[in-house]
């Protein structure tokens, strides 16, 4: 499968978390130049262009995964999020409308589903994990260390990115990340709870589409 | 890329056929607005006495036609809402609910309002052994129909998608009986706005088990 590299993956990548909607016309380009080969390819899907189709679809995974991948940090579960978006988008491609824009009917989608991946599993098994607490690495500067690489967590508040690093990146039970936060299990949960609610936000307000 | 994605990509190409789309919003709210406007103004004339002059006293005070407007604006606002919420878009549905929510709200306030300064002299002329019960009832097959609806479109927001679609059901059999109960402000907000806002709780549990597959 020939697949050439969007130019939006990596945009979206390097982009800063809050790139202001006036930027200049020049970071615009690329999602221009995307947005038109994937209107394109997804109006021939939905026609039933199988070559289209996978195209597209390929295109979208590696998108998907520097999307994922910026926000999340280098999760195992990646790769099952971005193949749950793809399979998502399949299932949702005839809500598309050729007539409007391609970008933010996708990224909705796919922040929806990510979300929806990343809480249904109970630890999202970061590859350099905190170590447990018997372990005096899980200080606060190696969870500074974590944090500084995943930039949805640099965005939430303090309290909500512990009870988040803890118990979803650092692979901690409730329980043990409740002893290290020095909060009851009950208000660790109810953090957690928020901070997830938080990161549905905070995706939910970045501007990745044009 | 890892194998196993390639192999997924082929097998969703493998997949791919000439689709049927759901359709234009506009064509879906009117199309709803007319079943489900035609079922509920079968239900309240075969359910009981009409008004007597009712629509003449639309003509005769401007605050009764202005209850009329912004019942009709706030059914179709909250349709259109719905009906929205089936396609995947980036803007989070409080906020793409807002507007029909606010038009539903000021349709209330001016019936409070009515309280202090009925639009017409109350009177129990007109009125229906159990009209809450009306009102609820009415609602449903559209409410029915509208998630049958929904369903071949894609709710990301399956719980608000049902509310505001039980909102709008609801408020049809409410504007409805504004021209076949009797006429009281407190007594339509009680007996005719409560059931129809009751309606929306009752579209958000559906909604949540019909809609949310997502």
């Amino acid at each position: 499968m020939n697949v050439t590299l969007p130019l939006a993956a990596a945009a979206l990548a390097d982009r800063p978390p809050h790139a202001p909607s006036d930027e200049p016309m020049v970071d615009a380009d690329p999602y221009a130049e995307d947005e038109r080969r994937w209107c394109a390819w997804m109006a021939q899907a939905q026609r039933g262009d199988a070559a289209a189709y996978a195209r597209l679809l390929a295109e979208l995974g590696m998108t998907v995964e520097a999307y994922i991948r910026a926000r999340f940090g280098p999760l195992d579960l990646l790769e099952d999020c971005v193949q749950e978006c793809l399979m998502t988008l399949h299932q949702a491609r005839h809500t598309y409308d050729p007539t409007q824009q391609f970008r933010p009917w996708l990224f909705t989608l796919v922040r929806h589903k990510t979300i929806d991946v990343l809480r249904r599993r109970p630890v999202w098994c970061a590859v350099s994990p905190l170590d447990r607490p018997d372990n005096e690495a899980a200080s606060p500067d190696r969870q500074q260390q974590i944090i500084d690489g995943i930039r949805i967590l640099e965005r939430l508040p303090p309290e909500y990115r512990e009870a988040v690093t803890l118990a979803k990146y650092g692979g901690y039970t409730t329980a043990e990340a409740a002893v290290h936060a020095g909060i009851s299990e009950s208000a660790l949960k109810a953090r957690l709870q928020r901070g997830l609610v938080a990161i549905r936000r905070l995706l939910d307000d970045e501007e990745v589409a044009p | 890329m890892s194998k196993s994605r390639q192999q997924l990509i082929a097998e969703l190409a493998a997949d791919a056929q000439p689709l049927k789309r759901p359709g234009q919003i506009g064509r879906q709210v009117g199309v709803w607005l007319l079943v489900s406007a035609v079922l509920v103004g079968v239900a309240i004339v075969f359910g009981g006495p009409m008004r007597p002059q009712a629509a003449a006293q639309l003509a005769h005070s401007r605050q009764f036609f202005a209850e009329s407007v912004l019942g009709i604006a706030a059914i179709v606002a909250l349709a259109v809402a719905a009906f929205r919420s089936g396609i995947p878009a980036p803007r989070p549905m409080y906020r793409r609910a807002l507007p029909a929510l606010l038009i539903l709200a000021a349709w209330i306030v001016l019936h409070v309002y009515g309280i202090f300064d009925p639009a017409l002299t109350p009177s129990m002329s007109g009125k229906r052994a159990a009209c809450w019960l009306e009102a609820l009832l009415y609602g449903m097959p559209g409410l029915a129909f509208g998630c049958w609806w929904l369903r071949q479109g894609w709710p990301l927001q399956a719980r608000w998608s049902g509310a505001l679609l039980g909102l709008a059901a609801g408020a049809m059999p409410a504007l409805a009986m504004q021209f076949a109960c009797m006429y009281a402000p407190l007594h339509i907000i009680e007996f005719h706005l409560l059931p129809g806002l009751a309606l929306g709780a009752v579209g958000a549990l559906l909604g949540n088990r019909a809609l949310g597959r997502h």
